[in-house]
């Protein structure tokens, strides 16, 4: 981790139950904030290369029997990312940065998509400091839109929704703890996953969802009031970070930050 | 993965909290009886009963600590399965499957689907394949996506419909439909995979990903479903881990977390399902064994076998069962375990190894005799294999004799331990070029527990002495000391396998007491678990046992007043369950007929079937006509005991297995003979009557394998076995079922150590007289003495044949001074076996009689025909003649007959009712002339007359009348052909009750007794010059028979039909009735 580059936050909102807590945060220096991006965020993309893995994978593939012609045209040499696959990333990287989360795996992209046949959630990772670490699941949604709620916090694909199925479906969070699980063995983390587990396994209520909405708009507390309500009628005993994170670039222009090309005094 | 800094998988259940874990395993068990009781309440066989939510909780946090510990070790489902991370696999896997399985189910076909796949895969990897199978087939499978779905859902869908397929195996169907899903994909791929790609906006690297996981699955899939099918490609698990790893891999990168994780349990589970296909024994096997794999797998096949159950899987492939090493293996298993293709698979093994060699294949009882043989003959004959059985009466008819000396001898020959005590010792034995290469002992563990025990316990230590190179299988269920056994047989080479005989189950089973509770006509049952070994399902809380109402028409008091009624009301709601059969054990055939009466009356007249209406037929020409069989049938009810005729009763079980009885009420007949399972048994009683010894309790292994019966394998989900209780507390009851299964222990050992417990003397000349089992002893050292041709000779080595047996190694152990009284008892016993002579010594190898036995028999030898006019069959069977009187007088003393005369009666009395019975005269005549009692009505009279002539009369007066003739010192060398074979079948013709030489081959060949005579002339005159042994041209030439011949040469007062004739003939052969 480049030690060097953090960003300043300030405020905008707070709501602290003990159980609940919605924050919403707003950091304004770009100059920070691209350094921030080019630096923490970029480092965290290398590690993933499903483009160059796809089409070595498709090479293998003839022996199913199955066409590749199609696929093969998925798979160009550069594709530029989108702005929400970069926000997922920046989401994790300020979590652990603002939260003392960590997220062992590397990071996914939406797998939420209408079309994935077997879609799981974004986030799964540890929160707490050594000796009172817990499990953390999450959901992450960007959207610079006017009527945000109606963008990506309301219907089913919604981050209330998420939420909500995170906090109630015993299921979704065992597959996460399962799908970690295999990963764990023999990696430099596994202790603390194994002290996650202990505590998961001991009491099954002590663990944490977040939610995390990034906007390069101005800050509301309205933003997150859906998903506020909902957490609050449910009586799940888990604890619940709902978390506004206000940029100060526009969504739009997170892929010309990440490369270097947006640069403004 | 160390949790609380240990290595220990336990720790996971221990951080989660092991009281919780196992009170969540046993919520998720107590819901499936709940779910069985709740479909016989509401009559829907589909309903599932649901867990409160705080029970749902659990139960899902308790799933996931089964599948941690489950996942740490997926690598090691190709470990062998005795090793302890395999164990951790099959355990957490097999819990894992429990919990999912009661946890509420989705109606939504993806989830649903996505369920399914995870507890296919644990149940799978848990060594519960069968209760996977099952579950399959009563849920059903999701409906596959739409037409208009994306397609990777389509994709998706249809490869987990076809894992499904493959781990359901409902026949080649599934099999040929996974092909054709796979096939399928492949042909719309072209159409609807491109305008999917172009919907996409973003993502379409994790789309692409998606694919490429999912199509290397259905490859992998789609071989999985070919090689079960048909055992190629051979290296299917490498191939299965190619397609799985790029599958993973692509999953992986694209961040799938669910398809990830289900691709690793699939990837485990196939592996798996390769490694328990019948064709993954080809691997190590020689050409006769694949062959028979072949045939057992084959579309043609009714049933096609493509899948072994652990335990036989693991005695196969783990256990070396069939190494050629291991001269004498002794193989433990649950009842319903498939020990007979194990069997199998060692009789080809040893004809491979000794070409030319037979094997006798031994179990206790005529109905087992015929039911193996029926097996072997379907399994083995069409790998050119030849199968006969021998009566289970101790002599040997001369058609037997024809088919044991010719040239083209059988390569198996089925009989019980007595006749081939008998075959072996008598002068019938095998011609040198035909060795004994192998000696099957089914149900091993009588050995231990019945008089019949000591006879062939003897007979393996005799075969062991004289064939040092057969070799000897022993199938028993679980006793503790199978070890033991094996290596009594051979110290050195031997192998006794223990097939996971305290952990797996072929069903689960509920075992509890059923009693009525509540007021008035107002009541109902209630059923209580209790705890056995190994532990069935419990339930903290009785539950209820209901249909809809009382279940008989009486008030409570007076069903609680007897066992019977509160039997008969379980056995009428237990028979409610879909497609299912209870049997009721009852004591004795009086019983039987009590509480078929008390259902009767509760139930209604049921549509009948063709197949009611013949066995209808069978039972009015072959019993009576006004036979009380017939009505109860009607309804579904059938009875089973020592009183009906051995073919009604295979007629009856023919009846249950096709699904027309209901409810069947039997005696002990079923409980140690037959083995098909049914879904539920009722014991009105577990005290049985036992012969000579009166009513005892059953043992805790007769329970046991009793108990096991309970459920059928691929069937029931659940089995259950109910003891009719008046209260909800027995203490008798609660005692019975936690009594361990004990040690076997050798009844020669009993014997002895009772003898000298008592203070008396151990002078076999005198034992002899006072207890048949010793006189089954002084035969043993009777034949050793023979054998060894010179006192000196037997005197210096009758440690060595002593050490033979079982009984003498365990006293000398455990007993060394016993052990040595019996050396000099033996050798005392000597001198006397010197006195009797040889010609006396071959008579006792030739008749089974003992000595002493014979002695005494011929101090009365003037009333010994000496004759052959007064032998022959028309003047012995002659009514009114007195010969055959005083030759039941003779044997009325002979102690090996044990000929109980019912009190009353005298030997002139047997006489009669034998003269009538091989007259061929209906069971109702003679029941009605000898067997009336004041008050009692046919069917008890019937019941009487066919107890005392099957289990007594017909088979002690073959036996006595066979040694009596062999006695007299008649020799029909002299004497022309028809006459002498005539002579030599008299005894035959009193165990078939038919006065013809060629009705017995009929008899012989299971054709029913009122046609087997003119079926016997008939076949006389159109094959008079065949070649070759009688019976199995006989047997051809019957199965080629048209039913117009049935037609013409059955009488004219039967009630069944030529067609009739044939189609029973055939089920009776086991050859399906058409």
């Amino acid at each position: 981790m480049d030690g060097a580059v953090t960003l300043r936050w300030e405020d905008v909102y707070r709501h602290d139950d003990g159980r609940l807590r919605v924050h919403g945060r707003r950091t304004t220096s770009t100059h920070e904030f691209r350094r921030f991006v080019q630096s923490r965020v970029r480092e965290r993309l290398r590690r993933a290369s499903a483009r160059e893995q796809l089409r070595e994978y498709l090479s293998e593939l003839t022996s199913t029997g199955f066409a590749i012609a199609n696929l093969s045209a998925v798979s160009p040499a550069e594709v530029a990312l989108a702005p929400w696959e970069i926000g997922e990333v920046l989401a994790e990287v300020l979590l652990e940065e603002t939260e003392r989360a960590e997220f062992p795996w590397p990071p996914f992209w939406d797998k939420r998509s209408a079309t994935a046949s077997l879609p799981g959630p974004d986030l799964v990772g540890f929160l707490g400091e050594e000796g009172s670490e817990c499990f953390l699941f999450g959901e992450v949604k960007s959207s610079d839109a006017d009527d945000v709620r109606a963008s990506v916090i309301n219907g089913d694909d919604g981050l209330r929704r998420q939420i909500e199925r995170l906090l109630t479906s015993e299921n979704r969070r065992q597959l996460l703890i399962s799908w970690l699980c295999v990963r764990a063995n023999g990696q430099g983390w596994q202790p603390k996953f194994d002290r996650c587990l202990a505590v998961y396994l001991a009491n099954p209520s002590q663990g944490a969802v977040v939610g995390v909405l990034l906007r390069g708009r101005d800050p509301s507390e309205a933003d997150l009031q859906p998903v506020r309500s909902a957490a609050e009628n449910q009586a799940s005993p888990y604890r619940v970070m709902l978390l506004g994170y206000y940029l100060p670039v526009q969504l739009a222009e997170l892929p010309a930050v990440l490369v270097g090309t947006a640069e403004r005094p | 993965m160390t949790v609380t800094g240990s290595d220990n998988a336990r720790d996971l259940r221990g951080a989660f909290g092991l009281d919780r874990y196992e009170r969540a395993l046993g919520t998720s068990r107590a819901w499936l009886l709940r779910s069985v009781l709740d479909q016989i309440a509401s009559g829907d066989a589909m309903r599932l009963a649901s867990l409160a939510d705080a029970d749902a909780l659990l139960v899902q946090q308790a799933l996931l600590v089964a599948e941690l510990m489950a996942l740490e070790h997926l690598d090691d489902a190709e470990v062998a399965s005795r090793r302890a991370e395999s164990t951790v696999l099959r355990t957490a896997c097999s819990d894992a499957f429990y919990l999912l399985r009661a946890l509420p189910k989705s109606s939504d076909p993806d989830a649903s689907r996505k369920c399914l796949l995870r507890l296919s895969c644990y149940g799978i990897l848990g060594d519960r394949s069968a209760d996977v199978r099952r579950w399959l087939r009563e849920q059903g499978l999701p409906e596959l996506p739409a037409e208009q779905d994306v397609w990777p859902r389509r994709v998706f869908g249809t490869v987990a419909d076809s894992f499904l397929r493959i781990a359901r195996k409902d026949g080649w169907a599934d099999l040929h439909e996974v092909a054709r899903g796979i096939a399928e994909l492949r042909r719309l791929q072209t159409q609807f995979e491109q305008d999917f790609l172009a919907g996409i906006s973003a993502s379409a690297q994790v789309a692409a990903l998606e694919l490429v996981s999912l199509y290397h699955l259905a490859k992998a899939v789609e071989l999985l479903g070919t090689f079960c099918g048909k055992g190629t490609p051979k290296d299917i698990v490498s191939e299965l881990k190619f397609h799985y790893f790029r599958a993973i891999r692509a999953a992986s990168t694209g961040g799938m977390v669910e398809l990830d994780v289900l691709l690793r349990w699939m990837r485990a589970a196939s592996i798996q399902v390769a490694q328990n296909s019948i064709w993954w024994l080809l691997r190590s096997f020689n050409s006769r064994i694949s062959e028979h794999v072949r045939h057992l797998a084959s579309e043609d096949v009714a049933r096609p076998l493509l899948e072994l159950l652990p335990p036989q899987r693991r005695a196969l492939l783990e256990d070396g069962l069939l190494d050629p090493a291991h001269r004498a293996v002794v193989v433990q298993m649950p009842t319903s375990s498939g020990k007979t293709l194990l069997a199998e698979f060692r009789i080809l093994q040893a004809i491979n190894s000794f070409p030319g060699c037979w094997i006798a294949y031994l179990v206790p009882t005529r109905a087992l005799v015929n039911q193996i043989a029926l097996r072997l003959r379907r399994d083995l004959e069409p790998l050119g294999l030849t199968v006969e059985s021998a009566a289970p009466v101790q002599e040997v008819d001369v058609f037997e004799e024809e088919w044991l000396t010719s040239a083209e001898a059988a390569n198996i020959v089925v009989t019980t331990p007595e006749k081939l005590d008998l075959v072996i010792r008598g002068a019938k034995r095998r011609p040198a070029q035909h060795p004994l290469g192998l000696v099957i002992l089914d149900e091993a563990h009588n050995i231990g527990e019945t008089e019949r025990g000591v006879r062939a316990e003897l007979l393996l230590a005799m075969l062991n002495q004289e064939y040092p190179d057969a070799q000897f299988l022993l199938l028993t269920p679980f006793v503790p000391n199978g070890q033991e056994l094996a290596v009594w047989l051979d110290d050195q080479r031997s192998r006794a396998i223990t097939v996971l005989a305290a952990d797996w189950q072929p069903n689960d089973r509920a075992i509890g007491m059923v009693y009525p509770e509540g007021r008035a006509r107002d009541w109902a049952l209630r059923f209580r678990t209790l705890h056995t070994q190994p532990a069935g399902i419990e339930t903290p809380e009785p539950l209820s046992l209901n249909g809809q109402g009382p279940a008989l028409d009486l008030t409570v008091s007076a069903v609680k007043a007897s066992k019977s009624k509160i039997a008969a009301a379980a056995a009428k709601v237990l028979s409610r369950r879909a497609g299912s059969t209870c049997i009721v054990l009852a004591d004795s055939p009086g019983t039987t007929w009590t509480i078929a009466d008390i259902l009767g009356q509760a139930a209604e007249t049921r549509a009948t079937t063709d197949r009611v209406e013949l066995v209808k037929r069978f039972a009015e020409t072959e019993i009576a006509p006004d036979f009380k069989l017939r009505e109860i049938l009607d309804k579904g009810i059938a009875v089973h005991h020592g009183g009906l005729s051995p073919e009604l009763r295979f007629l009856v079980e023919w009846l249950t297995e096709e699904g027309d009885v209901r409810v069947l009420v039997a005696t002990t007949t079923l409980a140690q003979g037959v083995n098909f399972p049914v879904s539920s048994i009722v014991l009105a009683t577990h005290y049985l009557y036992q012969p000579n010894r009166g009513k005892q309790e059953m043992s805790p292994a007769a329970f046991r394998n009793l108990a096991g019966r309970a459920g059928r394998l691929f069937q029931d989900t659940l089995g259950i076995v109910a003891f009719a209780a008046q209260e909800r507390d027995d203490a008798a009851i609660e005692a019975f079922v936690s009594r361990q299964v004990q040690e076997l222990a050798s009844v020669l050992e009993t014997m002895v150590i009772d003898v000298l417990d008592r203070g008396w003397d151990l002078n076999l000349t005198s034992l002899v007289h006072h207890d048949p089992r010793w006189a089954s002893f002084a035969q043993y050292l009777a034949h050793a003495y023979r054998q060894a041709g010179d006192h000196e000779r037997f005197v210096a080595d009758t440690e060595k044949i002593l050490r033979a047996t079982w009984g003498y190694r365990r006293l000398f152990s455990s007993r060394p001074a016993a052990a040595e009284q019996l050396v000099d008892a033996s050798r005392q016993y000597a001198n006397t076996l010197r006195n009797m002579g040889p010609g006396i010594l071959s008579l006792v190898d030739s008749t089974g009689f003992s000595g002493e036995t014979l002695m005494e028999v011929l101090q009365r030898r003037d009333l010994l025909p000496s004759t052959a006019d007064e032998w022959s069959p028309s003047s012995l069977f002659r009514a009114g003649t007195p010969t055959l009187a005083g030759l039941f007088e003779i044997l009325i003393g002979v102690r090996e007959l044990q000929l109980e005369v019912p009190a009353g009666s005298q030997h002139r009395h047997l006489a009669e009712v034998l003269s009538m019975w091989v007259e061929g005269r209906p069971l109702g005549e003679i029941a009605a002339q000898h067997f009336h009692a004041e008050g009692a009505d046919v069917t008890d009279s019937i019941t009487q007359c066919c107890r005392q002539l099957f289990q007594r009369f017909a088979q002690a007066g073959a036996w006595g009348l066979g040694a009596l003739q062999a006695l007299s010192g008649i020799d029909t060398s002299g004497l022309p052909p028809e006459q002498s074979e005539a002579l030599r079948s008299v005894p035959a013709m009193v165990y078939y009750g038919v006065p013809t030489v060629n009705a017995v081959l009929m008899r012989a060949l299971g054709v029913p007794r009122s046609i087997a005579v003119p079926l016997g002339d008939r076949f006389a005159a159109e094959q008079s010059g065949g070649v070759g042994p009688r019976v199995v041209r006989a047997r051809t030439w019957l199965k080629d028979l048209p039913s117009e011949t049935w037609e013409e040469v059955k009488p004219a007062a039967a009630r069944m039909s030529g067609d009739d004739y044939r189609r029973v003939w055939r089920i009776l052969n086991g050859m399906g009735d058409r």
